[in-house]
């Protein structure tokens, strides 16, 4: 029971997790985004709409990332070139989002995917790894999008630690006025950011579609986008403590399903949100001097005439 | 290369230019959405105006539309006046909603001359407490905001799940879980055809109007909104003045709740915000955060909203299009503030 229950846990936690990434590389660089919700949708149905018509899982995650990246590139040229408000900007690409889908998916709804495009969700079991008791089933006997999501966030936390690029990211999330005057081209760098933010938030969206779902509904996101920006904070904008806070959020959202619970489920989905804001109140409260919120998150950057 | 400059300030006369231009172009990209789509754009427009202004009832239908949107504009103005970046309207409205219901179900026995002034005292105050809440970490546990209230959003929500699935559930609704119908005495009455709201939605316009541009009040959030360093030495108590602004622009909201509560839905769902705790958001934006203007973008989105609906009605299947038609309209419209403020300029090498 609690081995099949962990391992639909793990499989919940996937879209939110690459949501969470995707929604960091936004944040990363100073973009409050809350326009994931609607990328997160025209993902999933981008990966519906190119996987139903040519029956390739490839061409499927593609297809997710492709339309998802649409959406965050309008959002990139708004606020990063027209310089728009981030808030209100996030909030019409979600409006768009959720429009867009439902009225280009709206005669598929309930529609499946073919069997080249279901071959993504057979789960492929690690040799060996997998024979390990408990930990095997539920890590490394999952689908191949999970494993890959795995490694995509241990490439991130690479990327931002390890390398001279995530040092300019970070530099920029702080201060892009000092970037710009170290040397660092802040609006290659947001734009970079921001469309890759928007793959990897597309391609959650596809994993709702192709694993969980396996077909197109509307609005089949749920509101996971809105969790993922929650989960930034929840993860400190750390990419591996993303994978946890994924897993928590995840497993919260089926528990009800497996167990009996002492009281009302209803009641326990507020808790990753509750627990979200006491994380950002101990991080803004309690760390004095360096606090791990992107000092410019939210802001609009102009580039000083010198 | 090219690069962003500033213009100088352009008159009112060139901006509305800008912006009739900018609803021109987003009307081009529709046409051409429709188009693709198979669909004749034309009669689309013309059913939307018919949808919206065609007889008395539709046009009542856009007043109750309007009457939501209205208020919330005019709560996110306050907010954000002060640079308080309230994302958490929809709990806000929540809230109010449960606080309002509370009564509606408890007291149903008190006439409604005394059960709906309570009931209305409870939207206030169950969306002014919960507002408040995000001051409180923000002021007393120096936390930002934007993220905070988003996240009660969700609380709340979850919350009123909880009411109307376990806790509210009508007994004699053979397991499916919606409240109970309030009792007439908690359902605003109807005045010219329109629940009396909009009598709620005329004076509070009023008072807002009256706050935001004649009062001591107003001229605090302003000033403190601008510069919080020269409400400072001007001796503004901010924190006094935070708590106050956003317990307004909470209690707007949970007004909101009682209103769609008690004269829209006539009771409670999980559907009682229709997303106003965003769409006010835009709509406030759009407006310049002024009372005056709030009132015509409102009226727009109500518009737009109903003619959608009328639409649906027509050409089954078109209303998300209509969805994607405001969020055509809310960019080229943002486009345009930018077009108004900057320009580009070549930019000669070397600089």
């Amino acid at each position: 029971m609690i081995e099949a229950y962990l391992i639909i846990a793990v499989s919940y936690s996937i879209p939110l997790l690459l949501a969470t990434l995707g929604t960091i590389n936004n944040e990363k660089v100073g973009h409050l985004n809350l326009g994931v919700e609607g990328i997160m949708l025209m993902g999933a149905f981008g990966a519906f709409a190119f996987g139903y018509s040519t029956d390739s899982a490839i061409l499927a995650l593609v297809g997710g990332m492709l339309f998802s990246m649409i959406l965050a590139g309008i959002y990139a040229v708004f606020t990063i070139t027209f310089k728009t408000s981030q808030t209100v900007t996030g909030l019409t690409i979600t409006i768009l989002g959720v429009g867009l889908s439902s009225a280009l998916g709206i005669n598929y709804v309930g529609v499946n995917f073919g069997e080249g495009v279901a071959s993504l969700a057979v789960n492929r079991p690690i040799p060996l790894l997998s024979e390990i008791p408990l930990i095997g089933n539920v890590l490394f006997n999952q689908n191949i999008l999970v494993y890959l999501s795995l490694i995509l966030a241990v490439v991130m936390y690479i990327l931002y630690n390890k390398t001279r690029i995530g040092l300019n990211i970070k530099s920029i999330g702080e201060d892009p006025n000092a970037a710009e005057a170290a040397g660092v081209n802040v609006t290659k760098y947001k734009y970079i950011n921001i469309l890759l933010g928007g793959a990897l938030i597309g391609l959650g969206g596809a994993y709702l579609t192709i694993i969980l779902t396996n077909a197109w509904f509307n609005n089949v996101t749920a509101g996971r986008g809105w969790v993922a920006i929650a989960l930034v904070v929840f993860s400190s904008w750390k990419p591996l403590r993303a994978i946890i806070g994924a897993f928590i959020f995840g497993g919260l959202q089926i528990v009800g399903v497996y167990f009996e619970l002492p009281f009302s489920a209803y009641l326990i989905a507020s808790l990753p949100y509750a627990v979200t804001i006491i994380v950002l109140i101990s991080i803004s409260y309690f760390s004095k001097s360096s606090t791990k919120v992107p000092a410019a998150l939210g802001k609009s950057y102009f580039r000083e005439d010198r | 290369m090219y690069r962003v400059v500033q213009r100088k300030p352009i008159s009112n006369r060139e901006r509305s230019l800008h912006l009739l231009i900018a609803i021109l172009i987003a009307f081009v990209i529709m046409s051409l959405y429709f188009l693709i789509l198979g669909k004749n754009p034309i009669f689309i427009y013309t059913s939307m105006i018919k949808g919206s202004v065609g007889n008395k009832f539709r046009i009542l239908s856009v007043l109750k539309l309007f009457i939501p949107l209205f208020i919330g504009g005019l709560a996110i103005s306050f907010a954000f006046k002060l640079r308080f970046w309230n994302i958490g309207g929809e709990g806000q409205i929540i809230f109010g909603a449960i606080f309002a219901s509370f009564f509606a179900i408890k007291l149903n026995h008190l006439p409604g001359i005394v059960l709906l002034p309570l009931m209305l005292l409870a939207g206030i105050i169950g969306g002014g407490l919960y507002a408040s809440l995000a001051t409180f970490i923000k002021v007393k546990l120096k936390t930002e905001e934007t993220i905070v209230t988003l996240m009660l959003n969700y609380i709340a929500i979850n919350f009123l799940t909880y009411l109307q699935f376990v806790k509210w559930t009508d007994p004699s609704s053979l397991g499916f879980p919606k409240v109970a119908k309030f009792s007439k005495n908690a359902i605003l009455p109807e005045l010219f055809g329109l629940h009396t709201g909009w009598i709620i939605a005329v004076i509070i316009g009023g008072i807002c109007y009256y706050i935001l541009s004649k009062s001591r009040l107003g001229y605090e959030i302003e000033v403190t909104g601008e510069s919080p360093k020269t409400a400072k030495y001007g001796g503004i108590n901010q924190t006094k003045l935070t708590f106050i602004t956003v317990f307004i622009s909470g209690a707007l909201f949970g007004i909101v709740g009682m209103i769609q509560a008690s004269g829209v839905m006539k009771t409670i769902s999980t559907q009682i915000t229709g997303g106003v705790g965003y769409t006010a958001i835009i709509i406030a934006w759009l407006a310049g955060l002024k009372p005056k203007n709030v009132l015509f973008v409102a009226f727009a989105f109500a518009l737009m909203t109903q003619g959608g609906k009328y639409l649906t009605s027509v050409e089954p299947g078109i209303n998300d299009s209509v969805i994607v038609m405001q969020a055509v309209v809310l960019l080229s419209v943002l486009a345009s503030e930018f077009f108004s403020k900057f320009k580009f300029e070549k930019a000669q090498e070397g600089i």
